[in-house]
């Protein structure tokens, strides 16, 4: 299902460079998501468990009808139930954390592509644990760098959303071999989001996102994009050094950006193409644009996939 | 190439600035960090050399507009020279007047002076033809007519020197006009190149205007009219006062100093030095103290030279003023008249002429004809015999011996003489015999004075100041003298009878006047010029000239003496000339180029004069270049005029037209409109 612009302008949008401000992500995570929920028309979804899973002590912002009170009369200590709901989605949040994903170009606001796919992330894993679904990250870039299953506590929640907040990039991009295994590692299929900037073989990454297809996953594929990326908006002669390889390369500005133009579309064309004949949902974000509308392509591919 | 403003071309400098700072930042390309190169193949190096030379071309462009923009605002031109040929000029004769007056001693004045002579002979074109005369009180030609540069830039180098003469125009134009006769080109010119002092201009130009077909071009090197003086101080006016106590003399020197320009000079320090020793300074100021005194006592006999200076200033040539005088043992004379107790004798006249006791410059006996035979003549420099009766063989001889061994003898008659009688004597000296001997009781027809020879010493002093007095007296009375051939008729009466002939006698000179000393002949006595006349006679024959120790640059001198005699002349820069008298007994040294004290000698005689500036010279007010064309040039004459400063004005015309600066104008423009278009198309093919 394909994002348009129609239903965006519905919601009332959050400027990314406003949520660069807001230095703890839990906070980030809510703001964005309680100002999606609020401008929503439809109800959202509610997860309906049975199987009691295991207690944990009462935090605060806990519902109320999950304390278990009997608990209370006899330990005076406040516990709630957290349950396994079988119909619960579990979602894995796969986050491309190569060097490229450092870059960031003066139009956006200084605002890095990596700080705008945390966001887009903490965003959907507080989302996704809001409405009882399970959650996973896995942070990759030529290899799996950081991996944690899928849950839906808040406590589990918490940590994803530091793991977020503290993640530096690195390395280059090789997502061919990280797929591969992490659609073998997931035994249980979901919702797949995976948000990246694509800077790799395209058939690699066509050849990854099917094993997650042919897994049974729902696959939601974000691409992160800087706006210079897009508009390659150099003047003169300039030197470009690659932020993953270090590589160097005199371009003239008017010369190389009827090139880029050409072979980047391309490019994004092509991913589009495989993505529509796999059934995968291709989302293209700019880092100068509210990522809230993520939450809504989320919510697409669970109706879909419940 | 030379340019009008050439302080425009240091703006091409600044346009090259900006340029280089642009060329030192394109060569650093900016370095960006970019996510990923996988979508960029690498701009081919040619389209990278091919922008780089593109933007190099409209570069050179920008620059030339700013250069040729710098370029055109200078005004540049190509000087005539380079030129003439293709132009078409027509080839010119011309004579460069270079005046070298001592004006031009003034400051800087003679350099400015020679860079402009250099600049009109680098002005002219190859084939003119070029003659270099140097003036000043008179006209010298240095160069003859031709069109060898090298000729005259050499002359201008090695001979062309500053003088200590005065200025006159007159002459180095007249001589230009001489030499334009042998002009060989139709275009004939005069560049006088000169400080135009007013003095120079003198009534000569009255009477005469520039032959037509001639342009005369003044180039003025001073930057003063007539209207404004320059500071200068001189020495206008010097004189010397001798008094005698006995053996010893004072002496009073009167000095009047000059300022012109300014007026408010205080205590400007005048030193005396006489014989090599300073004798002291007094302060003088412009206005009413402008005059000083020297006095100093006790002076013994012999020959003093010395010199007055002032300070110095922008002109030293006329700060100093040097003066020889001598003081001696005064002439003796001794006179006898045949009836000196007659009133109003011919002695009488003579001794109140001579004998003024302390005053007197010489010193005056008299006695008897008896006298001759007893007393030794020999101290005596000159005998004069008046109104005598008649001469004895004894003493006849006597007489002849005493100048024959260089005594003087002066003649002069009266009622007494007895042409009979007498006539022995002149005959025996060689000055002639009586035309009638019939004596002088017969009255004449009363004569003057008609002619006389004002080049010889006893009339000298009157060639200027008193030439019209000696024509004055009237003669009623005279003895008709019939001069020997060998004898010299200095003066005649208008009727043509001599009235004064001298005659070298030996080692001595006879002087025969034909009349008498007192009134009963003439009224000559009751003429201002009588004593003065008697002082010239008696000088001239004790061969004392009274009043010419004294000389101006360039006038010669005239030493005396015997034929074939050498006097050796010493200047006061150390040089010696040797002049031979010739058979008239007299030599002409005239090396008087620099002032100051000279001296001669030949044998045991002894010479010392002084030689000064003309001070007119050092009045140095100026004319501007329209009087002086109105000098040279009548106005009803058919004469082409052209303005001063024939360099500065040349250039000025050849760029007029020439119009350089509207090409590189134009160029200009054509350049911007280009590289506009280029410019425009390049950023088109870009987008």
């Amino acid at each position: 299902m394909k994002s348009t612009i129609s239903s965006r302008s519905r919601l009332k949008f959050i400027d990314p460079e406003i949520l660069s401000r807001i230095s703890n992500f839990e906070l980030l995570a809510r703001t964005v998501v309680e100002g999606f929920v609020s401008g929503l028309h439809k109800s959202p979804y509610r997860g309906f468990s049975v199987e009691f899973m295991e207690y944990r002590q009462y935090a605060p912002g806990d519902d109320p009808k999950r304390i278990d009170w009997k608990l209370y009369g006899r330990t005076d200590k406040l516990f709630v139930k957290e349950f396994e709901d079988e119909t619960n989605t579990n979602c894995y949040i796969l986050l491309d954390t190569s060097s490229s994903m450092d870059y960031s170009s003066l139009s956006s606001g200084k605002m890095k592509k990596i700080e705008y796919a945390s966001y887009l992330a903490a965003s959907l894993a507080y989302f996704m644990v809001r409405q009882r679904d399970s959650v996973g990250l896995y942070l990759f870039d030529e290899k799996i760098s950081g991996l944690i299953p899928p849950k839906s506590t808040t406590g589990h929640l918490h940590s994803i959303l530091s793991i977020l907040e503290n993640t530096k990039c690195r390395s280059e991009t090789d997502m061919g071999k990280p797929f591969h295994e992490m659609a073998e590692a997931i035994k249980k299929r979901g919702i797949v989001i995976i948000i990246t900037d694509l800077l790799d073989d395209g058939d690699e990454i066509v050849n990854g996102l099917k094993h997650f297809v042919f897994n049974g996953n729902e696959v939601i594929l974000f691409h992160i994009l800087d706006p210079f990326e897009i508009n390659f908006n150099f003047d003169n002669i300039v030197e470009l050094e690659d932020m993953e390889t270090g590589e160097k390369m005199m371009i003239s500005g008017d010369a190389a950006k009827k090139i880029y133009m050409k072979n980047s579309n391309d490019f994004k064309e092509k991913i589009h193409n495989e993505c529509g004949a796999l059934g995968i949902d291709y989302n293209r974000f700019v880092t100068d644009k509210p990522l809230d509308f993520a939450l809504f392509q989320y919510l697409a591919a669970r109706a879909r996939f419940v | 190439m030379l340019f009008i403003n050439p302080l425009f071309l240091l703006a091409v400098a600044g346009a090259v600035i900006p340029v280089i700072i642009h060329l030192i930042r394109n060569k650093r390309a900016k370095k960006v960090k970019f996510s990923s190169l996988m979508f960029l193949k690498a701009t081919p190096k040619e389209l990278i050399k091919r922008r780089r030379l593109r933007d190099l071309i409209l570069l050179i462009m920008r620059c030339l507009i700013f250069a040729l923009l710098a370029f055109a605002f200078a005004r540049p031109f190509i000087p005539k020279e380079k030129i003439a040929i293709i132009s078409g000029e027509r080839d010119k004769s011309i004579v460069l007047l270079i005046d070298n007056s001592y004006s031009l001693r003034y400051g800087q004045a003679f350099g400015l002076l020679r860079d402009e002579a250099l600049k009109v002979l680098n002005n002219a074109n190859p084939a003119d033809e070029i003659s270099l005369v140097f003036f000043s009180d008179e006209a010298k030609q240095a160069t003859g007519l031709n069109s060898d540069i090298s000729v005259h830039k050499s002359a201008l180098e090695n001979r062309f020197k500053p003088s200590y003469h005065a200025t006159e125009y007159y002459k180095p134009l007249q001589l230009a006009e001489e030499i334009l006769k042998d002009a060989k080109n139709p275009d004939k010119q005069i560049i006088m190149v000169s400080d135009f002092q007013n003095n120079g201009f003198g009534g000569s130009f009255e009477n005469w205007n520039l032959e037509p077909g001639i342009t005369f071009i003044p180039v003025k090197i001073s930057s003063s009219d007539s209207s404004s003086k320059i500071d200068n101080v001189f020495i206008r006016n010097f004189s010397f006062k001798q008094r005698k106590n006995g053996s010893a003399a004072s002496s009073e020197y009167a000095v009047e100093a000059a300022f012109t320009g300014r007026n408010d000079i205080k205590d400007e320090i005048i030193s005396l030095s006489v014989n090599g020793r300073d004798e002291g300074s007094e302060k003088i100021s412009s206005g009413f103290n402008n005059r000083v005194f020297f006095q100093r006592f006790g002076q013994k006999e012999g020959v003093y030279q010395g010199r007055i200076k002032t300070e110095d200033d922008n002109l030293n040539a006329d700060n100093c003023f040097y003066f020889t005088y001598s003081i001696e043992a005064p002439p003796s004379i001794f006179c006898i008249d045949g009836a000196p107790r007659e009133k109003n004798s011919n002695m009488f006249f003579l001794r109140s002429a001579f004998d003024l006791g302390n005053e007197s410059i010489f010193k005056f006996t008299s006695g008897r004809m008896n006298d001759l035979l007893g007393s030794d003549l020999n101290t005596f420099d000159l005998v004069i015999l008046t109104n005598i009766n008649s001469v004895t063989n004894p003493v006849l001889n006597t007489l002849a011996g005493y100048i024959s061994r260089g005594g003087n003898l002066i003649i002069s008659f009266g009622d007494r003489v007895n042409p009979v009688k007498f006539s022995p004597l002149i005959e025996k000296l060689g000055v002639g015999k009586f035309n009638d001997l019939s004596g002088a009781d017969r009255p004449l027809q009363a004569v003057i004075v008609g002619q006389v020879d004002f080049m010889h010493p006893v009339f000298s002093l009157f060639a200027e100041s008193g030439a019209g007095e000696i024509f004055r007296p009237k003669f009623r009375h005279y003895l008709k003298i019939e001069p020997d051939s060998t004898a010299v008729v200095v003066g005649r009466y208008d009727s043509g009878d001599p009235f004064l002939i001298e005659k070298s006698y030996g080692k001595g000179r006879v002087l025969l006047f034909t009349s008498t000393f007192n009134t009963a002949w003439s009224d000559f006595p009751v003429h201002d010029i009588f004593v003065p006349f008697l002082y010239q006679l008696a000088g001239y024959a004790v061969s004392r000239e009274s009043g010419r120790s004294s000389y101006v640059v360039g006038e010669s001198v005239r030493l005396t003496g015997d034929p074939g005699e050498i006097w050796n002349v010493n200047g006061p820069d150390g040089e010696n000339t040797q002049i031979t008298i010739d058979g008239s007994g007299a030599g002409l040294y005239r090396m008087t180029e620099i002032p100051g004290n000279y001296s001669a000698r030949s044998g045991n005689k002894k010479f010392s004069f002084s030689v000064n500036v003309d001070i007119k010279e050092s009045d140095l007010r100026f004319r501007n270049t329209e009087e002086v064309l109105a000098d040279v040039f009548s106005p009803d004459k058919n004469v082409r005029i052209k303005k001063a400063g024939v360099a500065h004005e040349n250039i000025k015309e050849d760029e007029k037209r020439q119009k350089f600066w509207l090409y590189v104008i134009l160029l200009v423009i054509f350049l911007f409109m280009s590289e506009t278009y280029f410019a425009h198309k390049n950023y088109s093919r870009d987008k």
